[in-house]
């Protein structure tokens, strides 16, 4: 089920919200863990029972890895870690392997019957390997009651696409269904959702439909110029989809009395590749650092141990993302620029103004970015030699108003958090207020964005999240 | 008012609104039905294994969305705002001077459907030997080849859709082969693009993707001066009484407005012009038996009622070759007829087509009517062909 759909809009968060806003506070969690259940068997059933076994294994993995100390409990870890990782290999990367393998020697790239990827599986297996890890650390108790720990992991705001919450960020919350249930945070988090849902369909939507035609044209049938139009609007398309769909999950969760982390905090105005992972997909970079870059030794060993570590991270965030060389590359990429950057590159752009710095980064990850839309490194590559080809096009590239629009409300939410006004209005937006009036302002904005973006849907295809398929 | 009782308040309207579409689909409200092509969708009905492939839920998802309360009123609220933000949909494009168009008419105009020359050499060729098998029986054939706005015209088209024009279309070259064959040929393209500066009244109506009523009122009475001209018959003829102007499009002259579903309708760019007829029957006059096999077209030609008075009983028109019309409003399946019956004592048989139908050409009536007198075996090379 998506979020952008219009069975969620008008049959998931009414029927649901409508009971849960009327249930005591014991029975909230329940409630939420069988509509959640409910949730995911809507989309992805023949999975269902694979997650369930996973969670029951994981729940007693936990509260045994909890009891014992010394070599046990760290082997215990290491099986419980181990046993994620396996079904998330099998499920993601299976096919991935067997067709390298099999072309490696020779045997061509033939396929070798697919295995369906559980949808939301890379997610899932993110979070299992928090709650372990954290209850491993020490960091947090695991929980006593398996509805709370299943909570946790089937949430729907997050199960498909994260953000992805560890478990010490959210342990309490969940314990302690309270702290964060008012009217306000259900206001708050209408509103985010929203805004979410008007940046998937009003902007996201809007501009992917050009993306779309930019990289299905035919090599040759586009020029430089759009080319690099085409790569812009990759980068808009990707990050309003994203960002979109992170504060619908925001906006879910704090109806519900959750607070998740920020996912997002205006990426696009980054002074350098390092300052932009710090900015874009935060809770993944968050999860990387705690999970695994500390683990290698993160920065306490020598220079070289160091770069090795942040390659690995770049690359293993390339492979999450997805069992493709495309992914692999891009995320490999990434790593060697931070690496260079950490060795000399950001001391060189320091010399520069802060706008040449913006530039830089965003014409750097434009470019690395087509790696995450073309069809596979090839495609990219032939992508990448026309974005410095010189030729003129014979593509009619036309943007209607709407475009325009969109064009326009992209680059304003995307660009204005670099002034410093508009920034502290964004970081107050989604916060409690203090005037009445900003409510009132709240929920007509709410209401008018609900009607036109659900217009939008009711004319419109189906356009799932582009992170659905990681 | 206290800030905890105003956010309850603004929390409970905000789920209202969420909860109106659902509760809309019980409370019944009139609503104008949407225009164009509808569908009914079904629940369906749940099994097991339709379930655990995904199948039931989406198709439950569509039925949801299908049957969702208020959909006409967010349909035509999406509408609205993409035509007043100029976004083009496939069904109908909005070209310069709020001229509405048919995607399709454009892409023929851009020769983006062309046949190919041989293809529609052996269209023609087929055509031919209908032809001459209908004077065998001594029935008279000839094409209507009906005027399109976009290739009236095309400064009209909207800069998204413009191409480098081309001569490789299925309208050249159909016209070129008609001419080559000898087959009587009304070019109603043409004509229009001749009259079309000194008209005193819309040849299209800009709300419109058929010719206007007024035009098609006027290209109906040269019809039928044409099939008293083929048979050597006196036949009758309209007759003109007035015309009235109307700021206001109604019928076909709107059509491609109707399927536009939006709140706020647009008006025609120029006053249109409606003809008040009368019926002249001259007992000396001819009553053609007529059989007229083409699109959407000929509709209009119905609409002035011509077919119903002028012609003879037994005058049917075959819309598309999938329906018969006969002149007594009745209609069946055209499979269900016998062509060899229908044509028989026909006067006239005729085709007209519109550039981008002119690829279903016949629509396989020649055909057809070939296959069913392959006893000379002169035919079959042409048939198979």
């Amino acid at each position: 089920m998506l979020f952008n759909s219009l069975f969620f809009i008008f049959c998931f968060i009414p029927l649901f919200f409508l009971t849960y806003f009327c249930l005591p506070e014991k029975w909230k969690n329940p409630f939420t863990l069988v509509a959640s259940i409910l949730f995911y068997t809507w989309g992805a059933p023949k999975f269902v029972f694979v997650l369930s076994a996973a969670v029951v294994i994981d729940y007693y993995f936990a509260k045994q890895i909890a009891r014992t100390e010394g070599n046990n409990r760290k082997y215990l870890w290491m099986i419980a870690i181990g046993t994620n990782l396996s079904i998330l290999l099998y499920f993601k990367y299976t096919n991935f392997f067997v067709e390298n393998i099999l072309w490696f020697f020779g045997s061509g790239s033939q396929n070798v019957g697919q295995i369906l990827l559980p949808i939301g599986l890379s997610f899932f297996t993110f979070h299992e390997i928090s709650y372990l890890t954290d209850v491993y650390r020490k960091t947090k108790q695991p929980f006593n009651n398996i509805v709370n720990y299943a909570l946790y992991i089937f949430l729907f705001p997050q199960l498909i696409s994260g953000p992805i919450i560890r478990f010490h960020e959210i342990a309490d919350q969940i314990k302690n269904r309270n702290s964060n249930d008012n009217a306000e945070n259900r206001l708050l988090g209408l509103f985010r959702f929203a805004i979410g849902l008007a940046k998937k369909v009003l902007i996201a939507d809007v501009i992917g439909v050009e993306v779309d035609k930019i990289f299905s044209a035919a090599t040759g049938d586009i020029g430089m110029t759009t080319a690099w139009i085409g790569a812009a609007l990759n980068l808009l398309n990707i990050y309003f989809d994203f960002s979109g769909y992170s504060d619908m999950a925001i906006g879910l969760a704090l109806i519900l009395g959750f607070r998740f982390p920020e996912n997002f905090n205006s990426p696009l105005i980054s002074e350098s590749i390092t300052e932009f992972w710090q900015r874009w997909h935060i809770s993944l970079g968050r999860w990387m650092r705690d999970y695994l870059y500390h683990p290698l030794g993160g920065s306490k060993g020598s220079l070289f141990q160091t770069a090795r570590n942040v390659f690995l991270i770049f690359f293993v965030m390339g492979f999450w993302h997805g069992a493709q060389w495309k992914y692999i590359l891009w995320g490999s990429i990434f790593g060697l620029i931070v690496i260079m950057e950490s060795f000399f590159l950001l001391r060189l752009t320091q010399k520069t103004s802060k706008w040449f710095r913006i530039v830089f980064t965003l014409l750097i990850f434009i470019q690395v970015l087509i790696l995450f839309t073309a069809k596979d490194v090839y495609s990219a590559w032939q992508y990448f030699l026309t974005l410095y080809s010189f030729t003129g096009d014979n593509f009619n590239l036309f943007f209607s108003t709407k475009t325009e629009l969109a064009l326009l409300a992209a680059m304003f939410l995307a660009f204005g958090s670099a002034n410093n006004r508009l920034q502290t209005f964004a970081t107050k937006l989604f916060q409690p207020q203090e005037s009445n009036l900003a409510y009132v302002g709240m929920a007509l904005t709410t209401i008018c964005l609900f009607i036109v973006c659900s217009s939008m849907l009711f004319v419109s295809g189906f356009h799932p999240f582009l992170y659905f398929k990681f | 008012m206290e800030k905890k009782g105003l956010i309850n308040y603004l929390v409970t309207l905000v789920m209202v609104i969420i909860c109106l579409p659902q509760a809309f689909v019980f409370i019944p409200i009139s609503d104008k039905n949407l225009n164009g092509v509808t569908e009914e969708i079904k629940k369906p009905t749940w099994k097991l294994e339709d379930w655990l492939s995904g199948n039931f839920q989406k198709k439950y998802e569509w039925f949801f969305d299908y049957n969702l309360g208020l959909r006409k009123a967010g349909v035509r609220t999406a509408n609205q705002i993409h035509y007043w933000l100029g976004v083009q949909r496939k069904e109908v494009v909005v070209g310069k001077e709020n001229e509405l168009m048919g995607k399709e008419y454009i892409d023929a105009f851009y020769g983006k459907d062309f046949l190919g020359e041989d293809s529609i050499r052996r269209m023609i060729a087929r055509v031919t030997a209908f032809k001459n098998e209908l004077k065998k029986r001594g029935t008279k054939f000839f094409v209507v080849l009906t005027p399109g706005k976009t290739r009236l015209y095309p400064d009209r088209i909207p800069d998204e859709f413009r191409e480098k024009e081309t001569t490789a279309t299925n309208y050249n070259c159909f016209l070129n082969e008609l001419r080559r064959a000898n087959i009587p040929t009304i070019n109603f393209q043409d004509w229009f693009s001749d009259i079309d500066k000194k008209s005193p009244y819309p040849l299209f109506s800009n709300l419109g993707i058929h010719w206007s009523a007024y035009s098609s009122t006027i290209a109906t009475d040269s019809l039928l001066g044409c099939i008293g001209q083929l048979l050597s018959k006196k036949v009758n003829r309209i007759g003109f009484k007035e015309i009235m102007s109307s700021s206001e499009a109604f019928g076909t002259d709107k059509d491609m407005l109707e399927l536009m579903n939006l709140w706020y309708p647009i008006a025609p760019s120029k006053p249109l012009g409606y003809f008040k007829t009368e019926i002249n029957l001259s007992p000396e006059a001819y009553k053609p038996s007529v059989l007229a096999i083409g699109d959407s077209y000929y509709w209009n030609v119905i609409y002035t009622g011509v077919p119903e008075k002028y012609f003879a009983d037994g005058s049917v028109y075959f819309y598309y070759n999938s329906t018969a019309y006969f002149k007594n409003g009745s209609s069946v399946p055209v499979s269900k007829l016998s062509l060899s019956q229908i044509i028989q004592g026909k006067d006239i048989v005729l085709f007209m087509y519109a550039e981008p139908n002119l690829r279903k050409f016949g629509n396989g009536i020649d055909s057809a009517y070939l296959s069913l007198l392959q006893k000379d075996s002169s035919l079959v090379n042409i048939i198979s062909k």
